[in-house]
């Protein structure tokens, strides 16, 4: 469906997107994560037409984009601020894409009561865009996406000024509806939770690249490199230096290897559930003890000065001394 | 986005041919001739000096005299909650935006010696000769002025002390301070900074202010503004207008610079409440009389003028009006005074397509400099690789205002020789007043339209003209709209300029009216009543209709 081959941009003077690669399938839901400023909102406006890339191709069905401008893709977009039209009722923001089409007037109020319907707006037809909540408005900004049938659709941080419980609701019932119209769409966002709910495969962007391309599950379970496994929240990451018996020696000693991803230079992640209290191992003391989802998770500061982050069944005071058990380490690169 | 940048160009060229030429003709001619006559005379003449100081002098006087009438009124707008508060501030509004050539007649109307007052004078006491001679005197002048400009000094003043924490002065009062030094040394320097802006504008205003001058004053007391006129129609001695002209030119701008500077200090007041916790009811009896006893004496004031216009104009029943219909003279300079009302209308519907033409290019071509730097366009565009270019267009396409009207007539004959006789010059000259107003009322409305909603618009299949059809249009219709009835309002009245470049056989309304009230008579001053009621009526409409579509507030 969608193919984006190598595109470079630069912002600034400076590169943004240092050659960018990515393909979606149809009906497929792919979501670009990667921190703010990292050029993702970027991609999705070349994509969609509204700024050009210096280098790089965006092929649709095997047909080059470049040239076609942004009303004759038939590409939806979904903005973070939603920029429903004020001076437009919720019927006639959803008509808007199929008024371009030139639809007649019944194919029109067909579409848009079956496109309300969908999202589960059936009576608001008549209601000022000005008078919607939050959740109500976001909405009516996908049924004005959706409305035209786009080929693609694209949402930019479309949650992003919702609050955390509405979102977390939003983004299943997103997903259902995309999911039930077999809509291809590729979404951007930060946020990793929203991300893992969302998407079928996630693209994450880190430097102008993409750092890894996957299944929420595999990313987690094999992250590629340092900033994809720091991003995911795996923050145990010490330089690491392999050795001829096959074990890595860090600051904190030397440890089996489960997994080993690439060359050049390497970190050793320590997955918290890899760590164990053993008063004989690594000594360190408590820094911090939060309760989270039925564990507590514990920051210690070794007395060597390494900070790590474990999990305990049982709650730590602040400043105990502890002992710490190292099982194995997972080696990816830097 | 090669064709926009070509329409760009269109406001530009406006002005460089209308705006800059005729200034460049009044340089020219000051600074021609044997070793720069003109502008040598300027510093060595004494009768430059007089007329300056003059100038100076009426406008220093007009403006102290409107700071002390409306103090009290800004006072008591800022500090006190009372019903038919936001009625009263509206209404006095009112006498602002009427042409300069209606006041001019209201007074005359009221004070002259056919005036209503004077009339009654006369009746009561059995009296041959009217009683009051204020007409050309600096009393009418004065009085004209204030009129005028007694809500400028009310709603700058009373705007800025509406927001102005009141515990300031309960501080000084729990310390000791009676209310009277309690205002004396803590209030009134608060306040300094919005009074000095309000006392500036109104000078700029009264300094450059020509019907009221010159139908009040007379020639005795011709100001610069006057003396330009009157040196160019009555005298034809150009290079004298030319170097008065400069001398005006310096002045305003000077003045206009100082303004601006003033305004910006102004935008960031301390500590501000809103209005609505400090506001406080009528409570004591003394308060009461002397609040409602100052606001009967201000509307007295202000709607007495415009009152008697109408009454008067009444006199012979409809027999002004009637004879507005009859062509007495029959020469061809001379047509049935109803036609004025005819070109005024042409001329307004030509200022109203030009201005609000040229106005929405101007803010576009503004506009285009802070959109979000998104557009792929935006290596194309040569504005916006120098923002500063922006800022000086902005400050470029204020500048007529800053012109005194005259100057721009006069600039007119000077170097627009060839047109001089042509119709166009009128609305050209109305436009070069007009546009700026239009600029001003669309380009917030226009950077309020949020990037992303033209965009959402594209993505959903609108091409570029659609997308302007169905989202900035119907956003800046009423602007727009508000823009477009102010350029016909502006045109209505406008007089300075029209006065000189005006062809003798096209008057407008305010030109006729001029012509009547110099003339002798009852059946002329009562036709230059009927026609300023009319005019009177016309804006007042304009008034309403702009109150009407306006969106939030425009720029001053």
């Amino acid at each position: 469906m969608l193919r984006i081959i190598d595109i470079t941009k630069t912002f600034a003077g400076a590169p943004l997107l240092r050659g960018i690669s990515l393909t979606i399938d149809a009906g497929e839901i792919v979501c670009l994560l990667g921190p703010s400023g990292s050029g993702k909102t970027t991609l999705l406006r070349i994509i969609a037409g509204l700024e050009r890339a210096e280098g790089g191709r965006v092929l649709f069905d095997g047909r080059a984009m470049t040239d076609v401008p942004v009303h004759q893709r038939g590409f939806g977009l979904m903005f973070q601020d939603l920029a429903l039209f004020p001076h437009r009722n919720v019927f006639e923001n959803v008509a808007f894409g199929l008024r371009m089409q030139n639809a007649t007037r019944a194919e029109i109020r067909a579409r848009v009561s079956e496109t309300l319907e969908l999202v589960g707006l059936g009576d608001f037809a008549a209601r000022d865009v000005n008078d919607l909540s939050g959740g109500e408005a976001q909405r009516v900004a996908l049924a004005r996406a959706l409305a035209p049938r786009p080929r693609l659709l694209m949402l930019d941080e479309p949650l992003g000024a919702l609050d955390r419980v509405l979102r977390e609701q939003l983004v299943a019932d997103l997903r259902a509806i995309l999911k039930r119209i077999g809509m291809t769409s590729l979404y951007v966002t930060h946020d990793q939770d929203e991300a893992f709910a969302m998407a079928d495969r996630i693209a994450i962007i880190h430097a102008g690249r993409l750092a890894q391309v996957g299944a929420a599950a595999d990313l987690y379970r094999a992250p590629a490199n340092a900033f994809v496994a720091r991003f995911l929240g795996l923050t145990n990451l010490l330089p690491a230096r392999g050795r001829a018996d096959g074990c890595v020696e860090t600051e904190l000693g030397v440890f089996p290897v489960v997994s080993s991803v690439g060359g050049g230079d390497a970190v050793a992640l320590i997955r918290p559930e890899r760590v164990r209290l053993d008063a004989r191992g690594i000594p360190a003391h408590v820094e911090e003890c939060v309760f989270r989802a039925g564990k507590f998770r514990v920051r210690v500061l070794t007395d060597v000065g390494v900070r790590l982050v474990i999990e305990t069944e049982g709650a730590l005071g602040i400043g105990t001394r502890v002992g710490l058990a190292i099982d194995a380490v997972e080696v990816i690169a830097a | 986005m090669k064709l926009a940048n070509a329409l760009f160009i269109l406001p530009l060229a406006f002005l460089a041919a209308f705006y800059f030429y005729p200034l460049a003709a009044i340089l020219r001619i000051s600074f021609a001739g044997e070793s720069a006559r003109g502008v040598w005379e300027l510093f060595t003449d004494a009768y430059y000096a007089r007329v300056l100081g003059w100038t100076i002098f009426q406008a220093a006087l007009s403006t102290l005299l409107t700071l002390v009438a409306a103090f009290p009124a800004a006072y008591i707008l800022a500090r006190y909650d009372f019903r038919g508060a936001a009625l009263l501030r509206a209404l006095t509004t009112i006498p602002f935006l009427m042409p300069t050539i209606v006041v001019a007649t209201a007074f005359s109307a009221l004070l002259g010696p056919r005036g209503s007052v004077n009339l009654a004078l006369m009746q009561c006491f059995q009296l041959e000769k009217p009683p009051l001679a204020i007409l050309n005197t600096l009393w009418a002048i004065l009085l004209a002025h204030t009129f005028y400009n007694f809500t400028i000094v009310m709603r700058i003043v009373g705007g800025f002390w509406a927001n102005l924490d009141p515990q300031f002065e309960n501080a000084a009062r729990v310390l000791g301070a009676s209310r009277a030094r309690a205002f004396w040394h803590v209030t009134l320097p608060l306040l300094a900074p919005a009074i000095v802006a309000a006392a500036l504008l109104v000078f700029i205003f009264d300094f450059t202010s020509f019907g009221v001058v010159l139908i009040l004053g007379g020639p005795r007391l011709a100001t610069l503004e006057v003396e330009i006129y009157r040196q160019t129609v009555n005298l034809f001695n150009l290079p004298t207008a030319a170097a008065l002209s400069l001398l005006q030119l310096v002045c305003t701008f000077a003045l206009m610079f100082a303004y601006t500077r003033l305004q910006a200090r102004l935008a960031q007041p301390l500590r501000l409440r809103p209005q609505a916790v400090v506001r406080r009811h009528l409570q004591s009896a003394g308060e009461r009389i002397g609040v409602g006893g100052y606001l009967v004496a201000m509307l007295f004031f202000l709607m007495t003028p415009l009152v008697s216009i109408v009454v008067a104009s009444f006199a012979e029943g409809l027999g002004y009006y009637a004879e507005l219909f009859v062509n007495r003279r029959g020469s061809i300079t001379f047509v049935p005074p109803i036609d004025a009302v005819r070109h005024s209308l042409l001329f307004a519907g030509a200022t109203v397509l030009l201005a609000t033409a040229l106005g929405l290019i101007a803010a576009y071509s503004l506009h285009a400099n802070d959109r979000q730097p998104s557009s792929a366009d935006r290596r194309h565009s040569f504005l916006r690789r120098f923002p500063s270019v922006i800022h000086v267009l902005d400050a470029v396409y204020m500048l007529p205002l800053g012109t005194s009207a005259v100057t721009l007539g006069f600039g007119f004959i000077l170097a627009l020789g060839d047109l001089r006789a042509s119709v166009a010059l009128v609305p050209i000259a109305h436009t070069l007043v007009a546009f700026p107003f239009v600029v001003r009322s669309v380009l917030p409305i226009l950077r309020s339209i949020q990037p992303h909603l033209r965009q959402a618009a594209q993505a959903l299949g609108a091409s570029p003209a659609r997308v302007w059809r169905e989202i900035d249009l119907p956003i800046i219709a009423r602007a727009v709209l508000v823009g477009a009835v102010f350029a016909f309002t502006v045109s209505m009245g406008e007089f300075g300029a029209t006065a000189l470049v005006a062809r003798p056989e096209m008057p407008t309304i305010p030109v006729a009216i001029y012509r009547f009230l110099g003339q002798p008579g009852a059946i002329n001053f009562g036709q230059a009543l009927a026609l300023a009621t009319i005019l009177m009526l016309v804006s007042a409409a304009a008034i309403v209709a702009m109150e009407r579509w306006r969106v939030g507030d425009a720029e001053f």
